[in-house]
């Protein structure tokens, strides 16, 4: 069962905000939906970078990135919730959240629970990485805040954590003012990030 | 979900998510499988609510509609004593709590009291009846009719004189 939230994308060109959809539990058959037009679009860019002959740092680390197998492997699971962003018929962000299990390892807050953003990625057309001009901006803000309220409404009064990929490093540290607890060697390097509850306060205000 | 987000709260962010790549996520999708299956192997919900009291309050929180905020609030209680109560076994309630919360939830509260160990003289067929329930209960995040038909079987049984 899902529920749908009136939230607001900015939308670049033009600089207005346009209503967009947040849903929480997002079904099989809108994945898909996604899916098939998010990965062509991202295996066109990167056939272009690679007639472009642009460095292999610049392309999108995400691009192998398969959320029907993400959503087939934890259905029905509880501890897991699918969000997307939708607007305009299409869907502009996915991210899927684990509430169970998963602890802070910020040095006051340790053992206390968190809402541990397991992926979180934004449609093609949304990212700098993939386009010279993103369509839309602050899915990713409307996603972070969407894990932050889960949070707090679990009772983890807005403790998230995530492992962000290098081209996102930047973004979570400064911009989201997220603790940097640096490379995790059981998540294949990458830099794991966790925001406590007054940064989650902070970020919210 | 209880955050509104407003064109208002974006605008002010709106310079620092200018450009912003987000992709977050670290593992795998074999990974990501046997993480789940896992949970499905184990319910992490027997995990974390093991105690029939706890279990009993996190049903009946999910039954009314409250979120473990809202509650903490209309019984003037802490949300974290909530959290605890529902999360931490062996958690040592007060009496006090245990008072605001039969009031609250509509549940007795002499058998409250006695079934979060406040006072004794339980007896073989309350101790039975409390086993059952928590064998039975499923402390999940929406309830489905059987764990409707578990709590109200409980509760009425609560409700009985002893």
């Amino acid at each position: 069962m899902s529920s749908r939230t009136a939230v607001f994308l900015r939308h670049r060109a033009s600089g207005q905000y346009v209503p967009a959809t947040l849903i929480d539990g997002v079904s099989k058959g809108e994945v898909e939906g996604a899916e098939k037009i998010w990965r062509p679009f991202i295996q066109e860019a990167i056939k272009r970078m690679e007639v472009e002959r642009r460095p292999r740092a610049d392309r999108p680390q995400h691009a192998h990135w398969d959320w029907e197998k993400k959503h087939d492997a934890v259905a029905d699971i509880l501890a897991y919730q699918l969000f997307g962003v939708e607007c305009e018929g299409e869907m502009q962000g996915l991210m899927l959240l684990k509430t169970a299990g998963k602890f802070s390892r910020i040095g006051s807050h340790k053992s206390q629970g968190i809402v541990y953003v397991s992926f979180v990625e934004t449609a093609p057309w949304n990212s700098p990485l993939i386009v010279q001009e993103p369509r839309y901006s602050q899915v990713g803000t409307v996603l972070l805040a969407t894990s932050i309220s889960v949070s707090i409404d679990l009772g983890f009064k807005g403790r998230i954590g995530l492992h962000a990929l290098p081209q996102a490093e930047s973004w979570y540290a400064t911009h989201c003012e997220m603790t940097d607890l640096g490379p995790d060697a059981d998540c294949h390097g990458l830099r794991y990030f966790e925001m406590n509850p007054e940064q989650a306060a902070s970020f919210l205000n | 979900m209880r955050m509104k987000i407003t064109k208002e709260w974006l605008g002010k962010r709106a310079t620092l998510d200018e450009r912003a790549e987000i992709s977050s996520g670290g593992i795998d999708i074999e990974e990501l499988k046997r993480e789940a299956n896992s949970l499905r192997q184990t319910p992490y919900e027997l995990e974390r609510l093991v105690s029939a009291f706890g279990k009993l309050i996190h049903c009946r929180r999910l039954e009314m509609g409250f979120s473990i905020s809202k509650l903490a609030r209309s019984a003037d209680v802490g949300p974290e004593e909530i959290e605890s109560i529902e999360n931490v076994v062996g958690y040592q309630v007060e009496p006090r709590t245990v008072f605001q919360l039969a009031k609250t939830l509509k549940l007795p509260e002499k058998q409250l009291m006695r079934l979060s160990g406040q006072i004794y003289g339980a007896d073989t067929i309350f101790r039975s009846q409390v086993e059952r329930f928590a064998a039975r209960a499923k402390c999940v995040d929406h309830l489905t009719d059987e764990e409707h038909a578990v709590l109200r079987e409980f509760v009425s049984f609560l409700a009985q004189k002893h």
